[in-house]
């Protein structure tokens, strides 16, 4: 190929990398154009370069993302006439010093937009159907010893994705939780603050949710206070997903004319089973028992001590609401006397009634806390109580922690002054005293009374079906009373 | 009576042999197992009662070294460990301790029920050792309102069902002949029972007919989902076969009080998270021992009155 004398070749300053890297991509700039470049000084300071050697340059040939061309650069090449960019963006680029000194200005124009699209696409499948993570898993040998690889999501339609409605959530459950256990959720679009960790929650709700209706509790995360009622100042509704509400400002919410709604009463039969199991595993030293035969001690030490039988046994139920009355329904086919205490006495109930829980607790053989936690129920379990109760008395709680002075059932359990102690929550979950681990007579069990697929199943149903009913102005289905 | 000899198996229950003591002549024959022939020999005379239990009861060998024995009351409602046919052609008596202890055992059952099905155990086991602070716990699955299978619906079966019935559970049974009076549903295949029950419960008495009656056929036609509760004997269940469906999965779930050779529980269940293993328990209460007690001594202090025996059974 003939080549033009190296003095006829239009000058042009090449702002980026070594010249060289023009060789392998663009040899045609190389061939029809002489390259001014810094590199080729590299003695000599940049502002001192151009002050010397481009005070004649007209073109600047620059690529994106490098050098800024900025007005310091600009002052110093007093003779530009035009900026030619090996780039789709120009935000390198002071443009207005360029307007104001008539400076033209060529990019990559569209010549990048196909590729530049298919890899956005690409970025979104990998996402979406987690195709890297994936890929990482096979090649590092898990998927014969882990088996399958967890469930990606299904692209959406984009009408789809702007017709859900936004709702408000507290609570993080994994997304494959709620793919699983309450898919019809996803017909809803959410708003979690936990997706905004650097922003403190109510700056959040303050700059995020001020247009929304709907807060959906999932599990049983931190208070819903005033403060953040304060923050929501279109709120209506608050769905929770617990039976119990303690954790919302039912006082705040009365007055705001939020309406509250709970998980009704889609726990109660697997609450009450739990109730009545932890009952006969305390009486029966179920879980101690197992423990006895899987330490290999029986052909060892013998015959296990002896239980106390359950039939004859008075049971002494603290709130008499869905739980209560699923409890009591299950422990007379054993053979127990029920007697209760609740707010107030219930007309239509024919078991014995105490309105004082100590007067019940002196009654009683085994006590068990079915009521909400409130202000006037916090510690109802207390030292006189579990004095009244007595030191072959046993106490069952599915309800709250914080029905309990757990130090001082502690004490009593540890002093021998009760007998026993069946408990779901405490008062400080996930933290249990450690006391309480040498102890045969009581059995404990991390707040599971709900964790079974049909609780779930009919939580999912009555979630889905309140809000449907909240956003088309019917009546809801699991509303809480205030008081 | 104070002159009459009384035998006592095994140590049982410290109650009735202070009970014994006061009233009879007790000779304690697991006191003198290395010379225990010749002990026999020198007391066999005087032996006129036995009072045995599920552990060690009146055997056809012991019934033979004893000549002058009379009466066989047994601290236990099973009779599996006596050999009746002997007693029954030497005319010799037996009593059991029926109906005190229904009520201990059925509550035992839907005990064991809801620990394997609701993992009690298994998440007492999950706390204690620290484990919630990394996490919750698995789920479970609910009691309320699954099917449950009786294989014998005697007073044990039926108070099992009772209270099975208060947790809304459909009751179905398999027995020798269809009972009258309940409004449960019959099986008279126990294939059919297992197939159509999601627990199926143990609850008849051990005999040639009812030995492995829960096998490898019935454990499948129950199911990896199934769960299978045993408070009757261990033989009633094949439990090599047992042990393998757990290990395998081929059966979701297990709860045992009894096994084929107590107090040997196999090895393999003591590491399984879906079994509950207890030891033989049933009856274990303060008040139903006594209460046990109570009537064999009953039992005993009839005959010798010559009046007729509280519980007979031959």
């Amino acid at each position: 190929m003939a080549e033009m004398q190296e003095q006829e070749l239009p000058l042009v300053l090449f702002i980026g990398p070594p010249p060289s890297t023009l060789r392998t991509f663009f040899p045609k700039i190389l061939q029809q154009f002489k390259i001014l470049s810094p590199f080729d000084y590299p003695t000599t300071p940049f502002h001192e370069f151009l002050k010397s050697h481009a005070q004649e340059i007209k073109v600047i040939l620059c690529l994106s993302g490098s050098v800024p061309i900025n007005l310091e650069i600009l002052s110093c090449v007093p003779s530009l006439e035009c900026i030619v960019n090996m780039g789709a963006g120009v935000n390198h680029i002071d443009l207005s010093e360029c307007k104001r000194r008539g400076v033209s200005i060529c990019n990559a124009g569209t010549v990048f937009s196909e590729d530049v699209a298919d890899c956005a696409v690409g970025l979104l499948l990998d996402v979406l159907r987690r195709v890297s993570a994936s890929n990482q898993y096979v090649r590092s040998g898990l998927w014969p010893l882990k088996g399958e690889y967890h469930l990606g999501h299904k692209e959406r339609h984009e009408s789809n994705q702007e017709s859900r409605t936004l709702i408000l959530v507290f609570g993080t459950p994994p997304k494959q939780f709620i793919e699983t256990f309450f898919p019809k959720l996803l017909q809803y679009q959410f708003l979690n603050p936990t997706d905004y960790p650097n922003i403190p929650l109510l700056e959040f709700l303050k700059t995020h949710a001020q247009s929304l209706s709907v807060l959906l509790i999932i599990g049983d995360p931190e208070p819903v206070t005033s403060d953040i009622l304060d923050s929501l100042p279109c709120l209506k509704c608050i769905v929770c997903t617990s039976a119990g509400v303690n954790h919302v400002d039912l006082t705040e919410c009365k007055r705001k004319g939020i309406v509250v709604t709970n998980a009704g009463t889609v726990y109660s039969e697997d609450v009450a089973d739990c109730a009545v199991s932890l009952l006969l595993n305390v009486l029966r030293k179920v879980s101690a028992s197992d423990r006895y035969v899987r330490s290999g001690l029986w052909p060892l030490k013998g015959e296990y001590s002896l239980g106390h039988k359950v039939g004859g046994k008075r049971v002494g139920i603290i709130g008499l609401g869905s739980i209560g009355s699923e409890v009591a329904k299950r422990i007379q086919a054993f053979g127990c006397s029920i007697a209760y205490s609740s707010r107030k006495k219930k007309e239509s109930v024919s078991f014995p009634y105490y309105s004082s829980v100590c007067d019940l607790a002196a009654n009683s053989d085994i006590l068990i806390l079915c009521c909400a936690l409130t202000d006037e129920t916090h510690h109802i379990i207390n030292k006189d109580v579990l004095s009244a109760l007595g030191k072959d008395g046993v106490i069952v709680n599915i309800g709250r922690g914080a029905l309990v002075d757990e130090k001082e059932l502690v004490r009593c359990l540890v002093e021998g002054e009760i007998g026993g102690a069946g408990l779901d929550v405490f008062e400080n979950e996930p933290h249990v005293p450690k006391e309480l681990f040498e102890l045969d007579n009581v059995v404990m069990t991390p707040h599971s009374a709900v964790i079974t697929p049909e609780s779930f199943s009919a939580l999912h149903e009555l979630a889905v079906a309140n809000l449907e009913a909240f956003f088309s102005n019917k009546p809801l289905l699991s509303q809480v009373d205030y008081e | 009576m104070e002159s009459i000899g009384v035998l006592m198996t095994c140590p049982m229950s410290n109650y009735l042999e202070e009970e014994l003591e006061k009233k009879f002549k007790l000779f304690k024959i697991w006191k003198h197992t290395d010379q225990k022939d010749q002990f026999l020999k020198e007391n066999s005379q005087s032996i006129r009662a036995i009072v045995g239990n599920a552990a060690v009861g009146a055997s056809s060998e012991l019934i033979d070294s004893l000549p002058k024995l009379e009466i066989v009351s047994s601290y236990s409602v099973g009779l599996d460990k006596i050999d009746l046919n002997k007693c029954k052609e030497k005319g010799i008596r037996v009593s059991n301790t029926p109906d005190v202890l229904t009520d201990d055992v059925a509550d035992l059952a839907i005990a064991l029920i809801l620990s394997t099905l609701r993992r009690i155990c298994e998440s007492d086991r999950y706390v204690r050792n620290g484990l919630w602070k990394k996490g919750d716990f698995k789920l479970s699955t609910k009691f309320t309102g699954k099917s449950v299978g009786i294989i014998g619906l005697g007073r044990i079966g039926a108070a099992i069902a009772e209270r099975a019935a208060a947790f809304d559970c459909p009751i179905s049974y398999f027995s020798r002949s269809e009972k009258p009076n309940t409004n449960y549903k019959y099986y008279s295949n126990i294939l059919d029972l297992a197939a159509n029950c999601q627990i199926l419960v143990v609850a008849c008495a051990l005999t040639e007919e009812t030995r492995h009656i829960v096998n490898r056929q019935v454990i499948d036609a129950l199911g990896p989902k199934g769960v299978v509760i045993n408070i009757g004997r261990g033989p009633h269940i094949d439990e090599p076969e047992l042990v393998s469906a757990l290990v395998e999965g081929r059966l979701g779930g297990a709860g045992l009080d009894v096994y084929e050779n107590e107090p040997e529980v196999p090895e393999e269940l003591l590491g399984l998270d879906n079994v509950v293993l207890l030891p033989h328990v049933g009856s274990g209460t303060f008040e139903t021992r006594n209460a046990m007690a109570d009537l064999v001594i009953g039992n005993l202090e009839a005959y010798f009155s010559n009046k007729p025996l509280l519980t007979p059974v031959v």
